[in-house]
């Protein structure tokens, strides 16, 4: 009894606690936990390991019809679709549905190019989970991380691809 | 002997100042604790934990075994704090148990004239016991001596053993009743303080209790939720969640849930903890 807690603590606690969690300021690690159980790109990659390969992450809920632009200011942001649907251009006149658990805007990861696209959300709360590779945040320590986390993403490009072909 | 003198206003605050005594562990306890929830502007459940703390036990012993730092650094801080509040709260109970006890046993005996009363007692009854046993001696030595009163000097020696008889007869009666007059004097005093000592005791005991319960509620609340919170970011119990096949949330409603699955009701213990089970599950909708 009588025990002291420290405001690092307290603030734990707060966070752990809070009922409504809207009301806590959500931190980069926050947004990352509510999310990843459900983006299955991390499936064979540690909690902690995602935590140092990913950042910036953001997660947007969408109405049909919206407009989602890839350009200069996306170009390092790779885009997965939690629930829902975006019809994603291929070429100038045929186009391709992308669904749940499909991943687009990785391409330029790999060819260090931009691509301008405009994607249309067809289904109303679509969500979809985003994020940039932690480029500096590579260590001796983790470098396994990233491999591990550029070979799943590279399979669900392949994916992507079949999809394509099947189209 | 002193006197017992004290009107309805004085004997409120002595007792007042007693249980102020009495309870002054608990609410130095309580006190603590209201501050750190006051200050912190921490969040009350509002469902008893005192009910899921078996499960909770359980729960921690489990996750534990799956991820062996799920109970360390601020986890294990609280756990070992709400658990030492709990138990503390579990002898607070006993000590409030029995407030007519309190009362007779130690509340009286702070009265010095009560105290003096019942030292009196102990004394009358001494001494009406021992001059009971010189009456029987002299009565004894009275009959074997009147059967041979032939003598001046026998009868002399009757005579006085007549006037011990009669001055002990007198001591033993004194004493014999001076008890109950001693006694109704204590009885006195027991009824000025009763009625008021226990209403007061209630009134102590349903509010520090109260808010010990209260606070080790809260903390109760926050493990919970900081364990899962910390379960959540465990490799090895996301792993654990996913083999398992469990759906739902890391909370300690879907771990409920996923025990409740795998009950063996041929066991007789899975029988009685499915109840358990079942009575907390209702609790948390």
């Amino acid at each position: 009894m009588f025990v002291k807690y420290t405001p690092e603590e307290v603030a734990e606690l707060i966070v752990a606690g809070s009922k409504n969690k809207k009301n806590v300021p959500a931190s980069q690690e926050e947004k990352l936990f509510h999310s990843i159980k459900h983006v299955r790109l991390f499936d064979n990659i540690e909690t902690a390991d995602v935590l140092s390969v990913i950042t910036d992450v953001k997660i947007n809920k969408y109405t049909a019809n919206t407009m989602l632009e890839l350009n200069q200011e996306t170009k390092d942001r790779i885009y997965y679709i939690i629930t829902g649907s975006i019809l994603m251009p291929l070429g100038e006149e045929s186009h391709v549905e992308l669904n749940k658990d499909q991943v687009f805007g990785e391409v330029s990861c790999f060819t260090k190019t931009m691509l301008q696209k405009t994607l249309q959300i067809t289904e109303d709360n679509t969500v979809v989970f985003s994020f940039k590779i932690n480029k500096t945040g590579v260590t001796k320590d983790n470098a396994q991380s990233f491999l591990k986390f550029y070979e799943e993403l590279i399979v669900y490009t392949a994916n992507k691809l079949l999809w394509f072909e099947m189209a | 002997m002193s006197e017992f003198r004290m009107n309805h206003t004085e004997a409120e605050q002595y007792a007042k100042d007693f249980l102020d005594a009495y309870f002054n562990e608990i609410r130095e306890v309580v006190e603590f604790e209201q501050a750190f929830i006051e200050e912190n502007s921490l969040e009350g459940p509002s469902i008893d934990y005192f009910q899921l703390k078996r499960f909770l036990e359980t729960a921690v012993r489990n996750l534990r075994s799956i991820d062996n730092n799920i109970l360390s650094g601020l986890v294990y801080k609280l756990y070992k704090d709400v658990m030492s509040l709990y138990e503390f709260y579990s002898s607070a109970m006993s000590k409030v148990a029995m407030p007519i006890v309190v009362f007779e046993r130690d509340f009286l005996k702070t009265l010095k004239p009560y105290k003096e009363l019942g030292d009196k007692i102990e004394e009358l009854k001494s001494i009406r016991n021992s001059y009971e046993m010189k009456m029987r001696y002299l009565e004894g030595s009275m009959n074997a001596l009147e059967m041979h009163l032939n003598t001046e000097e026998k009868k002399k020696e009757f005579m006085a053993l007549k006037a011990r008889y009669a001055e002990a007869t007198h001591y033993f009666a004194e004493a014999r009743d001076g008890i109950p007059i001693a006694y109704e004097k204590m009885e006195q005093i027991e009824n000025t303080f009763r009625d008021m000592f226990l209403a007061w005791f209630e009134e102590y005991k349903e509010y520090y209790l109260g808010e010990l319960k209260g606070a080790t509620n809260a903390k109760f609340y926050y493990l919970d939720k900081l364990l899962w919170y910390k379960a959540e970011r465990s490799p090895e119990i996301r792993r654990f969640f996913k083999d398992s096949n469990i759906q739902g949330g890391y909370d300690t409603k879907t771990f409920i849930e996923y025990y409740l699955r795998n009950i063996d009701f041929k066991k007789t213990f899975d029988k009685g903890w499915h109840g358990y089970l079942k009575e907390i599950m209702t609790i948390l909708e």
